[in-house]
């Protein structure tokens, strides 16, 4: 796989600018990541670093309405939270690469916080967590299933936060201190990609960003999970038109050994018509009507989970234990070498698709900077390569235990 | 101190839409290609002109798409997908209103015998009765699920209303359509359809004479009848009362799809159009956003969407809104109306809009895959790629007049329909 190049720049301040040329785009992207995320978030305010990532838009003591000049440039530009970090994005045409620099170095200093705006994003977050958590059928598993894996680390709340209430309560004293804390140049990394180079890449991130105050990187330690000691199961009923099981175990962070096999697994349980979970279960003896396999993808503890929709007339007891018997059966034989190849070609194909986006590659190289070097974009595939079958054996032995499960029976009020 | 200026901010130039190559099978078979260099990643598009358009009961098409890998006569469905799935490519299939679309990602490499794999399949596939229930029960559940979702009962009783529920534009899936499927529909549309209608293959990413050579090794034994003639569909006038609420027990919010019937991109009137609506509602600028969304929080968001299709069109508002503030946001959406009918546009907010809007048109132009995605859908609509660039110039000139025009003549709100459904 071809190499993604980049160069780094840390500027007096602590601000660390990334650069990335891509010359078969008119595009440049500019991608700020600041270290702040759902888990900093204090536990009777949850939802406040989402609720954060809306008040950066509401405009700066310079540039009142911030949209208007990223689309006046004909760009485009949005942003996400979760429960890591907080990313911002902007995508401009090539010609009005300076935009962004000016518009991002604003609204890390001069933000413009008021009762006003407050008041009014509480309202659109509130409809926000309304139209996708509490109006969608099953919107709320995420919530649960947190709460059940998670006794100790702040991953125990979905970004949206943990209640309304605890948006309703957010106090402007709140917004000005999360402001000071987290958003400063050393806690941020700004990656400038597309078709620019290098050195007006850098100059224009002296000129505008190298004069704003360092601040202080915030390195907080959390509690970490203890080993659980037994099963934990939770029955739940929602109007709803189909059972659901649900079943989540803890497993290694982003860069512990162990990530990328439970990733794989996921993908030998469910990718694909051909995947272990779909094919038996779905197809041969209809357990289930949709099932799914995922990996939260956390810097710290992750979560493994197994979720299906139980088709009508089946116990429910009976689909939980078919799951079982699938992952009794990895324990026990592991994975033919076919299906290890068949895993990895799909995720290298994976990968370069997703390179070919310089959105995808700019968000990247700022989350792998976040994890201790961007470089690690270029390690990844191989990281996957390396995996045996026996690795992947060893994971489903290590913490796809009957003790280490967390069963959510999500069940039908009718 | 540094001293900065405020950046000058430039009008952007849009590029006429690079034409991509040109190359023709012996049997006639077109392929366009977009060529680019990603990664050695090829993508094949295979399009064939029928779709929903052409399908003699709603969902026909789309379950051939959804069951286009169940097996053939030399491999069952597992077998198939483990092909696929090994080679680590993917072949997927869905249908539009006009063209049923197979799309093939693979490495460059292994593009040889994925296209094979989806050859396999376009030409021998048989439907197996147990594939067929199974999907038959699956689609259900899913059904199921969606019809509790309010934002989903609202785009269906909207374009059921404004096209009729057994237009291929206006149905949406219900559980009785499910329960009508025959398998031997399926069988009868995947042969006289998909199998023996003429494709257009698309070509984008890696490649180069090779690839030509390959398709040509695949396609060329085949001869397709030529083009048969246009379906026609009326739309049923099945008078569905203007105002609607569905009730939705325990809904936390209302969904509302609020418009009627409207140009497609072959008006006249259609580039002009896309930036008024744009202004309006088409993004997060725009009136109905800074109105009702940055200035009331009524909504985490509202926007308005020209859907044009090759012979029709419709304009559609739609928004999700705690139950108390619905009649509130009709009342914004009805004055945001009035304001764009009577007062003329700062040339402010037209420049933002306007350059917003080209900014989106580059965008469709960035690298070969968003080239041949565009160009495919312009084929599709029935429009040639030169429309593209004429809408470009056209949005580039627009003036305020020009706007409050547009906005006299297509947005007459106590015609719209309105659709409610919550608590």
């Amino acid at each position: 796989m071809s190499k993604i190049h980049f160069e780094r720049k840390v500027l007096n301040n602590g601000l660390t600018v990334i650069h990335h040329s891509d010359r078969d785009t008119p595009f440049v992207v500019f991608n700020t990541l600041y270290k702040v995320g759902a888990k900093h978030e204090n536990p009777s305010r949850t939802g406040f670093a989402h609720l954060f990532e809306h008040l950066m838009f509401e405009g700066t003591k310079n540039v009142p309405y911030f949209d208007g000049p990223l689309q006046e440039a004909g760009g485009e530009n949005n942003a996400f939270t979760n429960n890591d970090y907080t990313n911002y994005y902007d995508i401009v045409p090539a010609l009005n690469a300076e935009i962004p620099y000016w518009l991002e170095s604003d609204r890390m200093q001069h933000l413009n916080i008021n009762a006003k705006s407050l008041r009014l994003q509480k309202k659109v977050v509130i409809e926000e967590f309304k139209e996708n958590y509490i109006n969608q059928p099953y919107g709320d598993i995420q919530h649960l299933i947190r709460g059940m894996v998670y006794r100790q680390h702040p991953y125990q709340w979905p970004t949206i936060g943990k209640d309304l209430k605890h948006i309703q309560d957010a106090a402007l004293s709140d917004v000005k201190d999360f402001y000071q804390t987290h958003y400063c140049p050393a806690n941020a990394i700004v990656v400038i990609a597309g078709d620019i180079d290098c050195d007006t890449a850098f100059s224009y991130a002296e000129k505008w960003f190298s004069d704003i105050p360092s601040g202080k990187m915030q390195e907080v330690k959390y509690l970490s999970e203890l080993p659980q000691p037994e099963a934990r199961e939770l029955t739940h009923y929602a109007d709803v038109p189909q059972n659901m099981i649900i079943i989540a175990f803890a497993m290694p962070g982003r860069l512990e050994k162990g990530y990328f096999e439970g990733d794989l697994i996921t993908d030998i349980l469910s990718s694909g018509h051909s995947s272990r979970l779909h094919y038996r279960l779905v197809k041969e003896q209809e357990i289930f009507s949709e099932i799914d396999a995922y990996i939260t993808g956390s810097n710290d503890t992750g979560m493994f989970v197994i979720e299906g929709r139980v088709n009508e007339g089946i116990d429910i007891q009976h689909a939980k234990n078919c799951i079982w018997g699938e992952i009794f059966e990895l324990q026990k034989n592991g994975i033919t070498e076919i299906e290890l190849e068949k895993v990895k070609n799909q995720m290298l194909t994976y990968m370069r698709f997703s390179d070919a986006s310089l959105l995808n590659k700019s968000i990247s190289l700022a989350y792998y900077e976040l994890l201790g070097d961007a470089d690690l974009i270029n390690q990844e595939a191989s990281q996957y390569d390396d995996i045996t079958a026996e690795d992947i054996q060893s994971f489903t032995q290590k913490y796809l235990q009957v003790h280490q499960s967390n069963t959510l029976y999500y069940l039908s009020n009718s | 101190m540094i001293l900065r200026q405020v950046p000058e901010i430039h009008s952007l130039v849009v590029p006429a839409f690079r034409k991509p190559e040109q190359n023709i099978l012996s049997n006639g078979l077109v392929i366009y290609g977009f060529p680019g260099i990603y990664h050695d990643i090829t993508r094949v598009d295979i399009v064939i002109d029928s779709g929903r358009w052409t399908e003699k009961y709603p969902l026909i098409a789309h379950s051939v798409a959804k069951l286009f890998k169940s097996g053939t006569n030399g491999k069952t469905a597992f077998q198939m997908s483990e092909a696929v799935d090994h080679l680590g490519s993917t072949i997927s299939v869905y249908t539009g209103y006009h063209g049923f679309n197979i799309t093939v990602y693979a490495m460059r490499k292994n593009l040889p015998a994925t296209l094979e794999l989806m050859f396999e399949c376009l030409s021998d596939d048989i439907f197996p009765d147990s594939e067929f229930e199974n999907y038959i029960k699956n689609s259900k559940a899913k059904q199921k699920v969606q019809e509790e979702k309010t934002e989903f009962i609202a785009d269906r009783a909207y374009r059921n209303a404004v096209f009729g529920k057994n237009h291929p534009y206006g149905y949406s899936p219900e559980i009785s359509f499910i329960d009508e499927l025959k398998h031997e529909d399926i069988l009868s549309y995947f042969v006289e359809e998909v199998k023996n209608k003429k494709p257009v293959i698309y070509l984008s990413g890696t490649y180069d004479d090779s690839e030509i050579r390959l398709l040509e090794s695949i396609f060329s034994g085949i001869d397709y009848p030529e083009k048969s003639i246009e379906l026609f569909h009326s739309i049923e006038k099945n008078g569905d009362p203007l105002h609607q609420k569905i009730n939705k027990k325990g809904a936390a919010q209302s969904s509302l799809a609020i418009g009627y019937r409207s140009i497609n991109k072959q008006h006249p009137d259609f580039a002009v159009m896309s930036l008024t609506n744009t202004i309006f509602g088409g993004y997060f600028g725009s009136r109905l956003m800074s109105n009702i969304r940055e200035e009331k929080g009524y909504t985490y968001g509202i926007y308005s969407s020209l859907q044009t299709y090759r012979h029709d069109g419709s304009i559609l508002i739609q928004t999700e809104t705690s139950g108390e503030h619905v009649d509130a946001c009709i009342t914004e959406i009805e004055s945001e109306i009035n304001k764009l009918q009577n007062d003329l546009i700062g040339s402010e907010e037209l420049k933002q809009a306007r350059n917003y809007l080209l900014g989106k048109y580059l965008s469709r132009m960035d690298g070969a895959f968003a080239q041949m995605e565009t160009f495919k859908n312009y084929q599709i609509e029935g429009l040639d790629i030169d429309c593209f660039n004429k809408f470009a110039e056209t949005i580039k000139s627009t003036t305020p007049e020009e706007i409050r025009n547009m906005a006299q003549k297509h947005y007459n709100f106590t015609a719209m329909y309105q659709i409610i459904v919550g608590k």
